[in-house]
């Protein structure tokens, strides 16, 4: 085994060097496979916080309620607005922040679902 | 930079990706992965139409492939004369040819999906190898249409939470590549290292 490590770094020392970076990849990816699995494991963190590319559907979709409450939070007329739009869009023609939205969508999504007698898990 | 991407998705919706899904087969830095689960995640929204999403995304991944394959294989020419030159760059490249008709097919499919950060360099080696065009596009085209399944498919049944699958697949991608390239590397190594034993034990004898 030794006598074999030392040739091979005699002749193939590129090749054994690239074979100890790609060992420690295999180890950091491997471990931020498994944290990433603990750290989504938790139901609470199902509510993806609010991002620039996400539209009223999909933040509907994503916190379980209606598209129409989503709408009613932005203050969105809905007619009036084309098929998809994203958060930044809305953002920037209301003129407020995506924190601010934020506020908004937690307390309607807060007051919708204390009146909707669904079970929740 | 898939920040960037993101922004456009609502906007641009099904060109985007295809266009995204094209640049990212030919290795450029494109967050195809991310947007792939953003648009699945969209059609179960009701934004996108979901075979819409999936035949953009299919298309541009095999026109990716295929321009890369033949990009590399216009190369070739050039490598070809270069390779010829010196025995041991011939038996070289013999080698890789050889390797290439025995396991390319299976190469070329399983780095479309399962190790697909190395797709694009398959692509290109398979061009600058010679390997027969028609087994690169038939693998090629069932691997993307794993890959675009599997990244879709995903995005459309964990549409509440694009943010956690993409970690995780993107670290899970990872894991696999660079543990294929590991294995690849330790048995080569470990071949390089046999071959110089018994040339050892031949000149003793002699």
């Amino acid at each position: 085994m030794w006598k074999r490590t030392r040739y091979l770094w005699q002749h193939h020392r590129k090749a054994l060097l690239a074979l100890c970076v790609v060992l420690i990849a295999t180890g950091v990816f491997g471990a931020r496979t498994v944290r990433q699995i603990v750290y989504w494991s938790d139901p609470a963190k199902a509510d993806q916080p609010l991002q620039p590319w996400m539209t009223p559907r999909y933040v509907g979709r994503s916190y379980d309620i209606p598209v129409e409450v989503v709408q009613a939070a932005f203050a969105i007329d809905a007619p009036d607005q084309p098929h998809r739009v994203s958060l930044e869009t809305i953002a920037r023609e209301k003129g407020v922040t995506l924190e601010e939205m934020q506020a908004q969508l937690d307390a309607a999504v807060a007051a919708w679902r204390s009146e909707d007698a669904r079970p929740r898990p | 930079m898939s920040e960037i991407v993101l922004a456009f998705a609502a906007d641009y919706g099904v060109p985007l990706l295809f266009v995204v899904t094209f640049l990212s087969c030919l290795a450029l830095p494109v967050p195809s992965s991310l947007l792939m689960l953003a648009s699945g995640g969209f059609a179960a929204a009701g934004d996108l139409s979901l075979p819409a999403v999936m035949i953009a995304a299919f298309c541009g991944a095999v026109l990716g492939d295929n321009l890369g394959y033949f990009l590399a294989y216009r190369m070739g020419d050039a490598l070809e004369r270069w390779l010829a030159t010196r025995p041991r760059r011939a038996a070289m490249k013999a080698k890789a040819a050889a390797y290439m008709d025995d396991w390319g097919g299976i190469s070329v499919f399983f780095s479309r999906w399962l190790v697909s950060p190395l797709g694009p360099y398959v692509n290109y080696a398979s061009g600058l190898a010679r390997f027969d065009w028609p087994r690169f596009a038939l693998w090629g085209a069932a691997g993307e249409a794993v890959w675009v399944g599997t990244y879709v498919g995903l995005g459309y049944a964990f549409a509440d939470n694009i943010a956690a699958i993409s970690d995780l697949l993107g670290n899970l991608s990872g894991f696999l590549a660079a543990l294929i390239l590991a294995l690849g590397l330790m048995l080569w190594l470990i071949r390089a290292s046999k071959a110089a034993d018994e040339k050892r034990r031949s000149r003793t004898k002699q």
